[in-house]
């Protein structure tokens, strides 16, 4: 008698279960276009807004100075000041990278610096643009392009080297500026209020200096003692990784 | 029955009364940011504060260089152009972002928004840059970017710790919040709020805020 009441029971619930399936959740789509209306409604929460943004990461920085290349891991920090206009990003931008230089070879003025060791620095600034596209993912985040021309200077500093002559003093610093250029894409976080929302993005950085500056001074004082026209280009050529937020 | 949820009833209102009559709780004076809007009479007032502020420091502390190597000739040929200084980074990432970072808390203190005190920090430290320290070298790309805008950003971390020093009931960490974020301690400063939270009655809560202006 039990177990004909428990199989009554069993078929009465099995349909019902059946006839009242859990609602269909649609399918995840971990890439997907943005709708006109998502577009329409991110220009408009974004239209003319300031904002104020860092990152820092890591990387990689190649130096090219004459026939030598030097490679090494870099730390980066970058930094962007603007405007968004509509879902466009204007940006006053800067970049930061460090790396520690060995058998470095260059040349100031007269003399050939050879085998030398320390820190190596680029700083540089430009107006730079960022292009979100119109695609999200995983609901959360959405794609961007960015670019723009940078100008920058370049710090060698060194903590040994090896001179051809007594000209030059290993104490001195070595500057080139030059022009160059960003260009890179990234994931931001969606959303209407860009306050401390995160983004990741991977950026190429190209600098190429000729006009360099021999610096005296390690202290507070520092002097420019020289600045020339080199042979050759110093090229530098950086790929970082960056993860970020909006302060604001 | 009746009568016994009468008093019931009347006992447990007038306990909930006399406890909403005792418990009115002493005012908090409380830290914050309030933004508004300002006029061009105030933008110019503040500027001109600052900037005799920042201009009266640089004399004090660099009077040598300034007789040394400042002349009328070299602000002719200064002006206008800017170059990439080589001063070591304890200056261009941490003395000129610190500036920059008081400039901004100075005027978020005074009521600017977020995005307004980077831009009034952003044309302090342009004038100065071009108008006076022009007279000595030639204005710097790393000043003018990184005063205000790294300034910005640790001004925007100090805010924010300062706060939450400000409004703790340590009185260490209330002095660790003045010293971090100075713009508090003076008469200028318009976050200042009185919290006086008031219960009426059993059911009824009220908070008065008094802000100082």
């Amino acid at each position: 008698m039990k177990l004909l009441a428990l199989i009554l029971i069993l078929i009465t619930t099995i349909p019902r279960v059946q006839a009242h399936p859990s609602p269909a959740t649609p399918k995840k789509k971990y890439f997907r276009k943005l709708s006109k209306d998502e577009r329409r409604s991110t220009r408009r929460t974004h239209f003319q807004r300031y904002l104020l943004k860092a990152a820092p990461g890591i990387g990689a920085t190649r130096i090219s100075a004459f026939s030598h290349q030097n490679t090494g891991p870099a730390l980066a920090l970058s930094t962007h000041a603007g405007r968004m206009i509509g879902t466009v990003e204007f940006n006053l931008s800067s970049f930061l990278n460090a790396f520690h230089f060995t058998g470095m070879e260059l040349e100031a003025k007269d003399t050939h610096i050879y085998g030398a060791r320390g820190t190596f620095t680029s700083v540089a600034v430009g107006p730079t643009f960022l292009i979100p596209l119109p695609y999200s993912f995983r609901n959360l985040w959405t794609p961007y392009l960015l670019g723009g021309p940078l100008y920058a200077m370049e710090t060698f500093k060194f903590s040994s080297a090896n001179v051809d002559n007594n000209s030059f003093n290993k104490n001195h610093k070595i500057t080139y500026t030059g022009p160059g250029l960003v260009l890179g894409f990234g994931l931001k976080e969606l959303g209407k209020e860009i306050e401390l929302k995160k983004y990741i993005e991977f950026i190429y950085k190209g600098i190429f200096a000729k006009k360099y500056s021999i610096v005296g001074g390690r202290e507070i004082e520092v002097e420019t003692l020289e600045t020339i026209n080199s042979r050759k280009h110093i090229e530098e050529h950086s790929f970082l990784l960056s993860m970020g937020i909006y302060f604001f | 029955m009746q009568i016994f949820f009468l008093v019931f009833l009347i006992v447990t209102t007038s306990i909930g009364h006399c406890y909403a009559h005792n418990s009115t709780l002493q005012s908090a004076k409380q830290y914050s940011y309030i933004d508004r809007d300002h006029s061009l009479k105030e933008d110019v007032g503040h500027l001109s504060i600052v900037f005799g502020l920042s201009v009266s420091i640089y004399f004090a502390t660099q009077w040598k260089t300034i007789k040394n190597t400042g002349s009328t000739q070299k602000y002719k040929d200064n002006f206008g152009r800017v170059t990439f200084d080589k001063d070591e980074p304890i200056w261009n990432f941490l003395a000129h972002p610190y500036v920059g970072s008081q400039m901004y808390l100075f005027y978020r203190a005074r009521g600017y928004s977020k995005h307004e005190s980077l831009k009034m920090a952003l044309i302090q430290s342009s004038l100065f840059e071009f108008l006076i320290e022009n007279y000595t070298e030639r204005p710097s790309i790393q000043d003018l970017y990184k005063t205000p805008i790294l300034g910005a950003m640790l001004g925007y971390g100090l805010e924010k710790l300062s706060l939450y020093f400000l409004n703790s009931d340590n009185s260490l960490a209330k002095i660790l919040g003045h010293a971090m974020n100075p713009s508090t301690l003076f008469w200028f400063y318009e976050g200042k709020v009185s919290i006086i939270p008031q219960i009426t009655n059993y059911r009824e809560g009220r908070v008065d805020l008094t802000f100082q202006f």
